[in-house]
C-alpha cells in the first residue's frame, strides 16, 4: 500500500510538473495570443499573463513548485550576472572602476552635526575649562573608589576586585546602606577623584556609575556581558601593577567627546609602557566595549594581544552635570528609547 | 472583622470598637503627617459636621500622653484611652519609618521590557561583530608605535632598516667611516640585536626620519584614528614632551618623532668625537637593552641567547633571516679584542634616562 502510496505520489509529482509545464505552455500560448503586439515571444519561455503572481495559486504544493523553480532560477541569473561583472573587470584590467563599497550600518550612519571636527577650536576651548581641565594639565592625578549597590553577590564582588586591579589607584569599599549623597562628601573629603558604583540586579552586575567627584559629571550606564577574567578564554597571566595605556576608539560626536574624557581621565596620566598594558574603550554604534590587554611587539608590523582582566559593555543612559542627583540634578543627556531607538542608522556617542 | 471606617481605632470590626455604635468614642489620626486627636460626644450627634472634635497633639510624648489623659479622663473608658495613646505610638513609629525612607536611598525600580532588553542584546552582538576589536587595537598600538611614541623601547624593529639604509649608504662613503660602522655593526650583533649604532644612526637618522615621517602620514589616513588620536592625544603628547624637555634641540623636530630628537641631541655630542670612542656610548646600549630584555622575555635570536626561548615558529624565521644578515657582519676576533680591552663595559646610565622619560 505504501509503495503504492509511493509511486502514486511520485507520479502525482511528475504529473503536477507536466501540469505546470503545460500550463506554461498554454498560458504563454496565450499571452502570445492576447499580445501579438510586443512581438515575437519564444513560445515555451514561462512567461506568465501580466500581474500573475506565484501566489495566486491555489494549490499549496503547485505553488511552492513554482515558488522554489522561480528561486532557481533567481539565482542562476544572480550568479550568471556576477561572472559577467568579474569578466568584465578582468577583461578592463586597471581601468575598472573601483570596487563598489558594501553598505553598512557604520557607513550608512546619519551624520550626526555634533561630530567633533579635531581641529575645532570651540572644543578644544570648552575642553580645556571643563572639569577635567585639572586632570588633564596634570595637576591632580585620580583616585577611584569603588562600591556596589546594597547587598552585593558574588559575581559583582569579583568585578570590583578585578577593575580594581585594572584601575591603578583605586580602592574598593561596600556600602552597607548608605545613601550615595552621604557618601559623596565623605569621598571629597578624603581626595577621591572619581566614584564608580556598580549596580546589581539579580545577582549580576547591570549598571555603572561613573561620577567625577569634586562637581564633576555623573554618566549612567547600563552594563551586560560581563566577563570576569575566569571566564575569558586563553587569557594571560593576571595583570601587573604598572599602570596602563588607553586607547579610546570611535568617540566621535561631542557627547562621545566627554565620555571619552571621562574614562581617560580615571587613568594616571603616565602609562608604564614597560607594563605593555593596555585597557581599551572602544565605542560601536553607541555600545561600548571594555577590554584590557598585554601587547607584545613581534616587528613593526605585527603585535600580539593577549586578554587580561574582565571584559564587559556599557552603554551610556544618562550624563548628568553636577554629582550623583538622579531627581533634582541637570541631566545633560538622557537616552528616550521611544525618540532614540526608532533609527536604526543613528547613533549618539 | 476589620472595620472600614476611618475613625476606628483598633481596626477590628467589634462592639466595642465600632465608631458608629459608640456615641462616645475617640481615636487618634495621623493627616499630613500631623497627630491629632479625635472626640466624639453625644451632644453633637445630630450635626455630623461637628460630630468629631479634633485636637492637634504634640509630637512629645509626655505632653501628648498627659492631654490624652486629661480630656478623656471623666467621659471616655479607660480602655479607650489606653487605645489611643497605643495609637499615637503606633503612628509616630510610622511617621519615622517614613522620614528614614525619604531620606536614605531611594531604590529606583526600572521595568524591565522584553522586547527593548532582547532588541538591545542583539545590536550589542552585532556591534560587537561590526568592531573588531582586538583589529583595531592592534591598529591602534602599530600607530603608536610608528609615531614614536614609545620613545626607545622598541628601537630593535627601528635596527632592521638602519642596517639596510646604512649598507646603502655606506657605499656611499669613506672606507674608514665603513670599517668601523662595520665594526660598530659586528660588535652589536654578535652581541645582542638591539644595541643601538649611534654611528649608522646619525647617518640613517635623515632616512628614518623620512620613514616615520611616511609611515605616520599613512596612518593619518586611517579614519578612526583621527579622532582617537586626539581623545588619547593628550596623553601620548604629554610622553613626547617629556621627552622633548630632557633634551636640548632643534625646533625642527617633530614633536611625535620623540625617539629621533634623542637621536638629535646625541649627534650633536657624538660629532666631535671619534668613532672608536662610541664603543663606550655602544656599551651603554648595551646594558640598558639587557635590562630591556629581561623585561621583555623577547628572545631576539641570536647564537648567544637560549634557544630554550624560541617558541613559535614565526620567530625561527625571523632567526632564519637575522642569521644570514649575521653571517655577513660577525667579527668574533674583534669582539675578543675589544673585550680584552676592556672596552666592552656595562655601563647604568642609560637606564636612568630612560626612567627620567617615563
Amino acid at each position: 500500500m505504501a509503495k503504492a502510496g509511493r509511486k502514486s505520489s511520485s507520479s502525482w509529482k511528475k504529473s503536477l510538473k507536466r501540469k505546470a509545464a503545460a500550463e506554461e505552455i498554454q498560458e504563454a500560448a496565450g499571452a502570445g495570443d492576447g499580445a501579438t503586439e510586443s512581438g515575437v515571444q519564444p513560445p515555451k519561455a514561462a512567461a506568465f499573463p501580466p500581474g500573475f503572481s506565484i501566489s495566486e495559486i491555489k494549490n499549496k504544493q503547485r505553488r511552492h513548485l513554482m515558488f522554489t523553480r522561480w528561486k532557481q532560477q533567481q539565482r542562476k541569473e544572480k550568479l550568471a550576472a556576477k561572472k559577467k561583472l568579474k569578466k568584465e573587470r578582468e577583461a578592463l584590467g586597471d581601468k575598472a572602476p573601483p570596487k563598489p563599497v558594501p553598505k553598512t550600518i557604520d557607513n550608512q550612519r546619519v551624520y550626526d552635526e555634533t561630530t567633533v571636527d579635531p581641529n575645532d577650536e570651540e572644543v578644544a576651548y570648552d575642553e580645556s575649562t571643563d572639569e577635567f581641565a585639572s586632570y588633564f594639565n596634570k595637576q591632580t592625578s585620580p583616585k577611584i573608589l569603588i562600591t556596589t549597590s546594597d547587598r552585593p553577590h558574588g559575581r559583582t564582588v569579583r568585578l570590583c576586585e578585578q577593575l580594581s586591579t585594572v584601575i591603578p589607584n583605586s580602592h574598593v569599599y561596600y556600602r552597607r546602606g548608605l545613601a550615595l549623597k552621604k557618601i559623596i562628601p565623605q569621598c571629597i573629603a578624603r581626595e577621591f577623584t572619581d566614584l564608580i558604583v556598580i549596580n546589581e540586579d539579580r545577582k549580576t552586575p547591570n549598571g555603572l556609575i561613573l561620577s567625577h567627584l569634586p562637581n564633576g559629571p555623573t554618566a549612567h550606564f547600563k552594563m551586560s556581558s560581563v566577563r570576569l577574567r575566569k571566564e575569558i578564554k586563553r587569557r594571560g597571566k593576571d595583570p601587573t601593577e604598572h599602570i596602563p595605556e588607553i586607547i579610546l576608539n570611535n568617540f566621535t560626536t561631542r557627547l562621545g567627546h566627554s565620555i571619552g574624557r571621562m574614562f581617560a581621565s580615571l587613568f594616571p596620566h603616565n602609562p608604564q609602557f614597560i607594563g605593555r598594558q593596555v585597557a581599551t574603550f572602544h565605542n560601536q554604534r553607541d555600545y561600548i566595549f571594555f577590554r584590557f590587554h598585554r601587547y607584545i611587539f613581534r616587528s613593526e608590523k605585527k603585535v600580539g594581544i593577549q586578554e587580561l582582566g574582565p571584559r564587559f559593555t556599557i552603554k551610556l543612559r544618562s550624563l548628568q552635570k553636577g554629582t550623583f542627583d538622579s531627581k533634582y540634578g541637570e541631566y545633560e543627556w538622557v537616552h528616550k528609547p521611544r525618540e532614540m531607538d526608532t533609527s536604526r542608522r543613528k547613533f549618539h556617542l | 472583622m476589620f472595620c472600614k471606617n476611618e475613625y476606628n481605632v483598633t481596626g477590628l470590626c467589634t462592639r466595642v470598637n465600632c465608631p458608629l455604635s459608640n456615641s462616645v468614642y475617640a481615636t487618634v489620626i495621623l493627616d499630613k503627617g500631623e497627630i491629632y486627636l479625635y472626640l466624639k460626644y453625644p451632644e453633637n450627634a445630630h450635626l455630623p459636621s461637628i460630630m468629631w472634635s479634633r485636637t492637634l497633639l504634640s509630637l512629645n510624648k509626655q505632653t501628648a500622653f498627659n492631654y490624652i489623659y486629661k480630656t478623656m479622663k471623666y467621659t471616655h473608658n479607660k480602655t479607650q484611652i489606653k487605645k489611643c495613646m497605643k495609637r499615637y505610638m503606633r503612628l509616630k513609629e510610622i511617621l519615622k519609618r517614613t522620614r528614614k525612607m525619604v531620606l536614605n536611598k531611594q531604590l529606583k525600580l526600572l521595568p524591565v521590557k522584553k522586547k527593548t532588553e532582547r532588541r538591545d542584546s542583539i545590536r550589542e552582538k552585532k556591534a560587537l561583530k561590526a568592531a573588531k576589536i582586538v583589529n583595531n587595537v592592534e591598529l591602534e598600538l602599530l600607530n603608536r608605535l610608528n609615531t614614536g611614541v614609545y620613545g626607545n623601547l622598541y628601537k630593535m624593529f627601528d635596527k632592521k632598516k638602519k642596517k639596510k639604509k646604512s649598507v646603502s649608504e655606506i657605499s656611499q662613503k669613506d672606507m674608514t667611516l665603513e670599517e668601523t660602522e662595520d665594526n660598530v655593526e659586528e660588535e652589536s650583533e654578535s652581541k645582542k640585536k638591539k644595541k643601538k649604532k649611534k654611528d649608522l644612526e646619525m647617518e640613517a637618522i635623515e632616512s628614518i626620519e623620512d620613514e616615520e615621517d611616511v609611515d605616520g602620514y599613512e596612518y593619518d589616513e586611517v579614519e578612526d584614528d583621527d579622532e582617537d588620536v586626539d581623545v588619547d592625544v593628550d596623553d601620548d603628547d604629554d610622553d613626547d614632551d617629556d621627552d622633548d624637555e630632557d633634551v636640548d634641540d632643534d625646533a625642527d623636530v617633530d614633536d611625535d618623532v620623540a625617539g629621533d630628537s634623542d637621536n638629535d641631541a646625541t649627534d650633536d655630542e657624538e660629532d666631535n668625537a671619534d668613532a672608536n670612542v662610541d664603543m663606550e656610548d655602544l656599551d651603554d646600549d648595551d646594558s640598558d637593552l639587557e635590562d630591556l630584555d629581561e623585561e621583555f622575555d623577547i628572545d631576539y635570536d641570536d647564537e648567544d641567547i637560549d634557544d630554550g626561548e624560541e617558541k613559535k615558529k614565526q620567530k625561527k624565521t625571523k632567526k632564519k633571516k637575522r642569521k644570514e644578515q649575521i653571517e655577513e657582519y660577525v667579527d668574533n676576533e674583534y669582539i675578543k679584542k675589544l673585550k680584552e680591552a676592556g672596552k666592552l663595559l656595562d655601563e647604568d646610565e642609560e637606564i636612568e634616562d630612560m626612567n627620567d622619560k617615563f
